[in-house]
């Protein structure tokens, strides 16, 4: 579809939503609406969406003080609005059971999926049957993009959790219809277990954790593993900085593999589904879906929204979705690049792209800004630095405070590993080089770490996701 | 696929006579057409592709065993060669008898066995669980947790499997690795869960911690148990759980479930000790002393042996499952519901457990026991335990113990260790293990 008949489509999906659901059905959204005073009939296009106000995680993670705040954006016919057109008990009566089927798949909440609750409490997102569909219809697409196909056969390394890649993944692959093991990871299956697997099957398609993919590959390169199959590498869950892909594919290069597209996709919990890049050595960005979406991009400072490929905060609104459904969320990521309009120039689908150049709010926000020697440090910038390093194996940053004194300085601890043949005070200028220019703040002292305990402080086999930053700072 | 409302109402002749007939035509059409292994396993034994035409002719075909399977097919490098040959690739997307999603057993004592599932056992899997519902009373209206720990295993997926299917809340939390006791236990109070599923003593301990929290479950109504053996003792401990959580759930509301990958369709019990009910057209099954291999009759304890019927990918004739089930199989109509179904049990537990046969169910029923572990290393046994009563005299604790092996097993343990419950606790890892190790073994 071209841009124009994208939009119209939005517009015409949007403004039904808008009156037909979430007014009368979205208790929190209805309240947004009467507050500000917005007529949800003024809704006609994308563009009005700008009179709603944003919705920030705060407004949906539960409290102490408001632990079920989450339920109000459940979209649901409640007590009022059923006595008004119409209670299933009636309905049945007079339309049928399979009316009242229909009903409860379209409201009742059948699964769930939680954030992972670093920033807040775990905030649950239901959907439901309806939702189901669409997640898999999402999951269908995601696979085309990805250019898999049928005889393909897949591990999905995701470590199990009631998240949305673990699940993302299972629908996708029920939808699709490819061969998979839904493993749960190295932490419920056991990393050599897991390589079994993958040689067992003859895997084609391996979907993975960055960090615990690169971890497994070195650990498979050293024990001789043969995974000759694999075409495909599928990441998920964090960003994938250039020089991590440069380096997976390296070490299947050593596992007999030919050449690997590392592709990866990008998704927050409450957008619900993910999105993802075409094979293609440079990425295009992410295919988003228009009539299951809309993304917006704007001025992290301003809120307005910037043009087609300026930089922005990637902002989502649910269309046409039951359940839990999020208007004008900010994501926190930001995009550099923003939202393209152009046919893709790799696989020329025109649906709106998002730039992969995406700083991750998910990464490590509770250290985005964080305070070290007085200066605002962003953290999450160690993260493409350190994981894409060619010389580095490994590697965590650790936060401590002088004579773990909670008054006295702070003070940074790069911990690495590097690879063998490296020459240690190289790397080590170069680090101390790259961080300053990064960061601001140069690291107290860098640490040769030895692999085992590495591992160990990472919790690489049992965490969800790898500790690459760690506070250590004593608590006032 | 048979209506299930249908086929609890046959009589075992009726149900012998459909298992015979199913049982012919997927040797006929299915196995000897596309099934490598058997196909040569036939041919060796010298059977035609008729020759398997009634479920007692299955005697003139060798055991297959989880080993067995794991060990084929790494010897001729093909996972798939158990599956049905026209399923194991080339297809389209479309085929309902591919495999499209790849499962393990074994991984404690035998090496990892892929077993494959197509679209037609997915199907299978989902009709197996709202049987598996129907017959455990589960209220589909109302939300269920899922704290069966996550594994490419039928444990986790018979679960999901049923509540996506059948449009249920739930929450799947994946067991304690992955979801701990606090994060359990807020589900089971935000979601007001009407069903629990998962291990009987990680369920056990989650609920204790719960009650000594204040947590309150009133609307919990019932408890479904799988992955260790559900005694008396364990139902006893689970029921006293929920009520202290102030939970309706009387003894009966607890169900113990049998979840078997290899079977693909777990089965459910409808009242605690009536036994499994099994679903006669995916399957038959039978019984066979575990060291000479022979049938067992009615009621009489063995090893299970699992004969697919209905399945594409993975299909398996004879394969021992490793589990001893006390109690045999029943074809008596059920005193509970009245179903006709065969029935297993009631108790289930791995074969390796029979030297220690019993002692689980006397441990599990012994009032002044709390926890307990069994260690069985180079032919010795180490019983450890705690009292139920923390101020309980150790000695006493000693002898009890004691006297319990002796009775039961009809000579002294060699050790007995009477330890802290919080330090047995800490050994068994309820609150961070998918499953406790309540029996230990090493080589000897």
């Amino acid at each position: 579809m071209s841009a124009d008949r994208i939009r119209n489509m939005q517009d015409r999906k949007l403004r039904a939503f808008i009156r037909t659901q979430i007014y009368p059905y979205s208790p929190y959204y209805q309240r947004i609406f009467r507050q500000h005073d917005i007529d949800p009939y003024s809704i006609q296009t994308v563009d009005d969406l700008a009179k709603l106000p944003f919705t920030f995680k705060e407004d949906v993670a539960p409290t102490d003080q408001e632990p079920e705040r989450h339920k109000d954006f459940v979209v649901r016919p409640d007590e009022t609005v059923t006595e008004r057109y119409g209670h299933l008990a009636k309905l049945s009566m007079y339309a049928g059971k399979t009316v009242v089927a229909e009903r409860v798949a379209e409201y009742r909440p059948v699964h769930i999926h939680f954030t992972t609750g670093r920033t807040a409490r775990p905030t649950p997102f239901v959907y439901s049957a309806r939702d189901l569909g669409f997640i898999r219809e999402g999951g269908y697409r995601l696979l085309n993009v990805f250019g898999l196909q049928p005889q393909d056969r897949v591990v999905n390394a995701f470590p199990y959790a009631p998240h949305l890649a673990f699940w993302q993944t299972y629908f996708a692959a029920e939808a699709q219809g490819s061969l998979v093991l839904h493993s749960g990871g190295g932490k419920i299956m056991g990393t050599p277990n897991l390589m079994d697997a993958v040689e067992t099957l003859g895997a084609t398609v391996l979907v993975f954790i960055p960090g615990y993919a690169y971890f497994f590959l070195r650990e498979a390169v050293r024990q001789g593993r043969d995974f000759r199959h694999v075409r495909l590498v599928l990441f998920g869950g964090e960003r994938v900085p250039p020089g991590l892909k440069e380096k997976v594919r390296e070490a299947l290069g050593k596992l007999g593999a030919g050449h690997v597209n590392v592709l990866a996709t990008y998704a927050c919990t409450e957008s619900r589904l993910a999105w993802a890049e075409c094979p293609a050595e440079e990425s295009h960005g992410y295919h988003t879906y228009p009539d299951l979406e809309i993304i917006e991009a704007v001025d992290p400072d301003t809120g307005r929204p910037v043009g087609e490929g300026e930089s922005g905060e990637i902002v989502y609104t649910a269309l046409d979705w039951r359940g839990t459904c999020v208007l004008r969320y900010r994501t926190g990521d930001i995009a550099a690049g923003g939202i393209t309009y152009r046919p893709c120039p790799n696989c020329g689908r025109t649906v709106p792209r998002i730039s992969a150049n995406i700083q991750r709010r998910s990464e490590f926000r509770e250290f985005a800004l964080t305070k070290i020697k007085g200066t605002l440090v962003n953290l999450n910038n160690f993260f493409p630095l350190l994981m894409g390093h060619p010389d580095l194996l490994e590697w965590q940053v650790e936060l401590r405070k002088r004579n773990d004194d909670p008054y006295d300085l702070d003070e940074i601890y790069l911990r690495v590993v590097p690879r063998p043949e490296v020459n240690v005070e190289s790397l080590k200028a170069d680090l101390r080089e790259r961080v300053l220019r990064e960061t601001e703040v140069a690291p107290t002292d860098i640490l040769l770490t030895a692999m085992p305990e590495m591992l160990s402080r990472l919790g690489m086999e049992t965490e969800l996701k790898e500790k690459r930053i760690v506070d250590n700072r004593p608590r006032v | 696929m048979l209506d299930y409302a249908k086929l609890r109402r046959m009589n075992p002749a009726e149900i012998r006579t459909m298992q015979d007939r199913a049982l012919a035509r997927a040797v006929r059409e299915l196995v000897y057409p596309h099934h490598r292994h058997y196909r040569r396993l036939m041919q060796q034994a010298g059977l035609g592709p008729d020759d398997l035409s009634r479920t007692d002719h299955l005697a003139r075909l060798p055991f297959t065993d989880r080993a067995a399977v794991a060990q084929l097919c790494r010897q001729e490098s093909d996972p798939f060669l158990f599956c049905l040959e026209r399923d194991a690739g080339g297809a389209t997307a479309t085929d309902k008898t591919r495999p499209v999603q790849a499962f393990f057993a074994g991984g404690r004592t035998t090496p990892l066995t892929p077993i494959f599932y197509s679209r037609h056992d997915l199907e299978q899997t989902a009709a197996a669980g709202r049987r598996l519902f129907q017959i455990a009373g589960v209220n589909g209206e109302r939300p269920l947790v899922n704290a069966v720990p996550y594994g490419p295993y039928l444990s986790f997926w018979q679960i999901a499997a049923a509540t996506l299917d059948q449009g249920i809340t739930a929450v799947q939390t994946g067991g304690p690795r992955v979801m701990d006791v606090d994060k359990t236990l807020t589900a089971l109070a935000n979601t007001r869960a009407a069903t629990l599923v998962g291990c009987p003593n990680f369920l056990t301990y989650a609920l204790n911690v719960g009650a000594r929290q204040g947590v309150r479950l009133e609307k919990l109504e019932r408890v479904l148990i799988t992955g260790e053996p559900a005694t008396a003792g364990t139902r006893r401990r689970l029921s006293e759980a929920l009520a202290a959580v102030g939970a309706p759930a009387l003894p009966e509301a607890v169900h113990g479930v049998y979840l078997l990958t290899e079977a693909k369709a777990g089965w459910a019990e409808c009242r605690g000790g009536h036994g499994y009910h099994t679903y006669p057209d995916f399957e038959f099954l039978e019984i066979v002393d575990p060291v000479t291999g022979e049938r067992r009759g009615e009621g009489e304890t063995g090893e299970l042996v699992l004969t697919h019927l209905d399945a594409r990918a993975t299909f398996l004739l004879r394969y021992r499952t490793g589990d001893i089930v006390e109690g045999g199989i029943t074809t008596t109509p059920c005193p509970g519901c009245g179903t006709r179904v065969p029935r297993l049990g009631p108790l289930v537990y791995p074969a390796r457990e029979i030297p220690v046969a019993g002692l689980r169910q006397a441990l599990d029923a012994c009032e002044v026991v709390g926890l307990w572990q069994l260690a069985l290393a180079e032919g010795k046994l180490t019983v450890a335990a705690s009292p139920a009563d923390p101020g309980a005299d150790p000695e006493r604790m000693d002898a009890e113990l004691r006297r319990l092996v002796r009775g039961t097993l009809g000579y002294e343990p060699d050790r007995v260790e009477v330890l802290a419950a919080a330090e047995l606790q800490r050994r068994l890892a309820t609150d961070r293990e998918p499953r406790e190790e309540r029996v230990t073994f090493s080589a000897g």
